[in-house]
């Protein structure tokens, strides 16, 4: 097929026109519009087909401060490029080019996906308006940015939308994006071409192409630099020559699309154009089935686990954690799922009286700041499934949809749109008895699916399970329906394996067996808990019979180890509570607690041994007898006997001492210090509601008055950021709440806490205790 | 570039938690190691560097304010402005321990900034070694934040090194650098052998915020200058 030629490099060209050190591309084209033009039809002349507009900074965030409108600076460039691209007789495309913001986004910085996507929206508008006829983001290394930018040039213009991301040599990006990751989700979201730029030299880039072109059947741009720079002087070395050699090895594995970054040159575009000829279409080029995040692709060509511990049916502490929007506990599950060998997680965050869908994208980003899964969202809500789908970065499953129409309709575009996969459940209405029922709600799902746009190889169906202590003669039907459907119909099947043995005693047991039969039929996405070590042996074991552990191999690995040899943690200790604490020993605590418990109440421990032992290990850190870490560990000791006591205690007496806001300022997204004394402040009995860092001024009022707090403890580390400290404290003033602030970090000193407004300094987190005591009691 | 992680020492570690010679015991001595161990795991050092000309102390084309940089880049004919970051993957093991166990997290986030500041170190020293043998010498590093340098000088090197570009390091609003475990400086080469100043407080970007000296103490027993 035929080859398309991009431009090469803008800015290395402009510097030799007088471009200064640091200064903008973009703005230097509204002085000097002649050297931008004449680098560009010096770029049509050398045979591009494609001529990137100047304008890849050229967003309102590197704009601040210029006095130079987004609207300004695009027209301007896209104006120029379009004349230089007249200036041939063929026709040449002008694209806007747009790169990455300039500040890292969420969780990593602290730009929204929000504020990231009307960034986007306003480039894309704009260049559509100016008469660009496509877009092309490139340079990217954060995949979520990059989702960000393509959903904000679709949903708001009419352009194809290109994308290329800049990789390191093995094969991620700074954020840790692997190009099977890359192409799976740019797929799911439609692209119309993806690729490589920037980064490496054609040499290098070669065999990242290969596995690209092995991972999307979409069509693929290489856009490398002048080989490595020399890093004194940041000049690129490689000849043209040299270059479009290169360069054709890179198009004769299939790759249609081809330009040049930095240091390259009209030069190296006219040796590129004239090198490279038409090549076949590589037919073997096969998607990959399978989902996945960020920096981890799961290939649905083996079992794949799905863990389904966050999913509140049943269970009370995670519906507790969910209503106070306590993400630490969401995230704890989400990383013992992975720890334990989960490979997607189900995300339901159904709580009642709650706002689902705004749930869901708290708890979906709360969740991918700590694990790299994919994840499963699973709503009935098509509000909720959309939030999930969108704050998710990575391609994602839907759980789900059934055979209703309704159903159908309301949730597959939102699929599609997302290019997620779906969990079809085989029923309609009414809950199916026969196999051929469950066969032919399969089937229809199929169908609408397919028609929706949706690939076969995205579809899994969940055959249903039921629990045999109610209806026996169920449990046979779902493996015989698991065995056709992924037989006969050549689909993925899911089920909920636990379900079969409810109501039972020992409930693994029967669903550790179940689990078996089903594998065994074609079951390739069991949902479980992994946590629970029987069905997790089982599963092991079946691999080991299947095959699918080549050799044993993991097998071996999990069970040679016998009991005994397991590091034992002992059962018993003869230290007190207080020299357990002193010493930072979690386990010892809990133990010596256990014994105190033998003869008093909890609440008279709590007074008459704990927190006097906390007192005394705050001495001792006050005299420098102890140091940082020995008080966190001292802490965290109080901490288990703390949630012994807790669990033991009447509902009545477990009240604890009062409400604490903490938040770690806006800004600020240094939050280690904040979360010390979060961890101080509750094993003396406070309950400490932590909202995070970089917490919009806003935020803190509103919460702290729906939860009704008298105390706001608030941390910044920066000079720059005491002063959103400063707006936070008037904020509270101004809104007639009455609470106590409490301020620290450090940068802070009493006399500047004082000058903000702070009604205390604390200048540790023995200090924040005593403040507490002294405002709450 | 990715570069080498020197090894991250246990000693440098325990100064920045404010340890004063207290008995460790066993346990803490293993969780200190366990810490440090993933943070050498987890993080992948990566740095960039330009060489520019100085003509009359100013870098040429870059207009930095402040007195001391001139002071420091006063006998010197070119100066290295070097950028070097821990990367991503430091701040996602941080993030993971933040919620498992924070006084792990505490200590990884130490043992982070001993590494950041070795890899400086082993950075300075390689050039250093360099230029003696060309008979030139290197002055100081010297980072946005120390004297008069105004912090927000930051971008500028971080512009001009295209830090986002190379090794993934960009800025906030604020001027808080993401990942947040990197640094920025600017070292000059000098025909003259240099008076090395680095001990003083007053060429300390922790200055400010230094627990020492909020104790009324200076850092590795060495005078407040």
């Amino acid at each position: 097929m035929a080859k398309t030629i991009l431009d090469g490099a803008m800015g290395t060209m402009l510097q030799s026109l007088g471009l200064g050190i640091g200064e903008k591309p973009e703005l230097f084209a509204l002085r000097n519009p002649e050297a931008v033009l004449s680098v560009q039809k010096d770029y049509v002349k050398a045979g591009s087909d494609v001529l990137y507009s100047n304008t890849f900074g050229a967003n309102r965030k590197k704009l601040e401060g210029t006095g130079i409108s987004v609207e300004e600076a695009i027209r301007t460039n896209i104006r120029i490029a379009r004349q230089a691209a007249e200036s041939a007789e063929r026709k040449i495309k002008v694209a806007l080019d747009v790169g990455p913001i300039g500040e890292l986004m969420e969780p990593l910085g602290i730009l929204s996906f929000d504020e990231a996507y009307d960034i986007f929206r306003q480039m894309a508008v704009c260049g559509e308006q100016s008469g660009a006829d496509l877009v092309v983001y490139e340079t990217f290394t954060d995949l979520q940015e990059l989702r960000a930018a393509v959903l904000a040039a679709r949903e708001n213009t009419a352009l194809p939308v290109w994308t290329t991301m800049s990789f390191e040599e093995n094969g991620r990006t700074f954020t840790g994006t692997d190009l099977q990751s890359m192409a799976m989700t740019l797929d799911a979201l439609g692209v119309d071409a993806m690729g490589i730029n920037c980064s490496l030299g054609p040499a290098e880039i070669l065999p990242l192409m290969q596995r690209l072109r092995s991972y999307t059947d979409k069509p693929l741009i290489a856009k490398p630099n002048a080989g490595l720079p020399d890093p004194k002087t940041g000049a690129y070395f490689i000849s043209p020559v040299e270059f479009s050699e290169g360069m054709s090895k890179i198009s004769d594995i299939g790759v249609e699309i081809l330009g040049g970054c930095c240091g390259t040159t009209p030069a190296f575009i006219k040796a590129l154009k004239s090198t490279t000829t038409e090549t076949e279409r590589h037919p073997e080029t096969a998607r990959i089935s399978g989902v996945c995040s960020a920096a981890k692709a799961v290939s649905f060509d083996k079992i794949n686990v799905i863990g389904e511990r966050i999913n509140p049916t049943g269970k009370k502490k995670l519906r507790t954690a969910l209503a106070a929007r306590d993400m630490d506990y969401v995230k704890k599950l989400a990383m013992e799922q992975a720890q334990a060998g989960a490979a997607v997680l189900d995300i339901n965050v159904g709580v009642p009286d709650c706002d689902e869908a705004a749930l869901m994208k708290e708890v979906v980003q709360a969740v991918q700041s700590v694990v790299d899964l994919p994840l499963m969202i699973d709503s009935s809500d098509p509000g909720a499934i959309e939030a999930g789908l969108r704050y998710f970065c990575g391609k994602a499953i839907v759980n789900s949809v059934n055979a209703e129409d309704a159903k159908l309709e309301s949730v597959l575009p939102i699929a599609r749109k997302y290019g997620a996969a779906v969990v079809g459940l085989a029923m309609d209405k009414a809950l199916p008895s026969t196999v051929e029922e469950r066969m032919q709600h399969a089937r229809k799902i199929l169908k609408k699916t397919t028609e929706a746009g949706i690939r076969k190889e995205d579809l899994i169906i969940d055959a249903l399970t039921l629990t045999i202590s109610a209806q026996q003669d169920q449990a046979g039907n779902t493996l015989e329906a698991v065995r056709r459907i992924t037989g006969e119909l050549g689909l993925h099947a899911t089920l909920g394996v636990s379900n079969v043995a409810f109501g039972l005693p020992q409930r693994n047991r029967i669903a550790a067996s179940f689990l078996t039969m089903a594998l065994q039929n074609g079951l390739d996405l069991p949902i479980l808990n992994p946590n629970d070590q029987v069905m997790m042996d089982a599963l092991a074991t079946y691999k080991a019979l299947s095959g699918e552990d080549r050799d044993c191999e993991n097998y071996i690995e999990r069970f040679s180890q016998s009991e005994e040899e397991k590091p034992q943690t002992p059962k018993s200790t003869e230290m007190t509570l207080e020299e357990a604490i002193l010493k930072g020993l979690g386990n010892e605590a809990r133990l010596a607690t256990e014994k105190l418990l033998e003869t008093t109440e909890p609440m008279e421990i709590i007074d008459k041994y704990l927190i006097p032992a906390l007192d005394r290990v705050g001495d001792l850190y006050e005299s420098q007898k102890l140091f940082l870490s020995q008080l966190i560990n001292a802490a965290n000791a109080a901490g288990k006997g703390f949630d012994l006591l807790k669990s033991r205690m009447k509902k009545s007496a477990s009240q604890n001492k009062g409400k604490i806001i903490i938040a770690t300022v806006e800004g600020d997204i240094h939050d280690i210090g904040k979360n010390i004394v979060k961890v101080v402040l509750e094993n003396y009995g406070y309950q400490v509601i932590d909202l995070g860092k970089d917490v919009p001024v806003q935020t803190v009022v509103k919460r702290t008055i729906e939860e009704d707090a008298h105390l706001v403890a608030l941390s910044a580390l920066m000079t720059t950021t005491v002063q959103s400290m400063k707006r936070t404290i008037e904020a509270l003033k101004e809104s007639g709440h009455k609470c106590v602030t409490m301020v620290g970090g450090a940068v802070l000193t009493e006399e500047y806490a004082m000058a903000i407004g702070a009604d205390y300094y604390s200048k540790d987190p023995k200090q924040s205790a005593d403040i507490a005591r002294r405002v709450l009691g | 570039m990715e570069v080498k992680l020197p090894e991250i020492r246990k000693s440098e570690v325990l100064r920045y938690l404010g340890y004063n010679g207290q008995d460790l015991g066993s346990t803490l001595e293993e969780q200190l190691q366990r810490c440090i161990d993933a943070v050498a795991s987890s993080a992948r050092p990566r740095l960039t560097y330009r060489i520019f000309d100085v003509r009359n102390s100013e870098i040429e084309g870059l207009s930095l304010e402040g007195s001391d940089i001139r002071e420091l880049l006063e006998s010197s004919k070119q100066a290295i402005i070097m950028a070097a970051t821990l990367g991503a993957e430091a701040e996602a093991l941080l993030r993971r321990t933040e919620v498992t166990d924070i006084s792990d997290a505490v200590i990884m986030d130490s043992a982070q900034s001993v590494a950041i500041e070795s890899v400086c170190d082993a950075f300075e020293a390689k050039m250093r070694i360099f230029y003696r043998e060309e008979n030139l010498y290197l002055t100081d590093r010297y980072s946005p934040g120390y004297g008069d340098l105004p912090l927000d000088s930051q971008k500028l090197l971080m512009n001009v090194l295209q830090t986002e570009k190379r090794i993934g390091l960009a800025a906030t609003a604020s001027n808080m650098m993401v990942p947040r475990k990197s640094v920025t400086c600017i070292i000059g080469i000098s025909d003259r052998a240099q008076k090395l100043q680095r001990s003083g407080c007053s060429t300390c970007m922790m200055a400010q915020k230094c627990t020492y000296r909020k104790q009324g103490r200076v850092c590795n027993g060495q005078n407040d200058t």
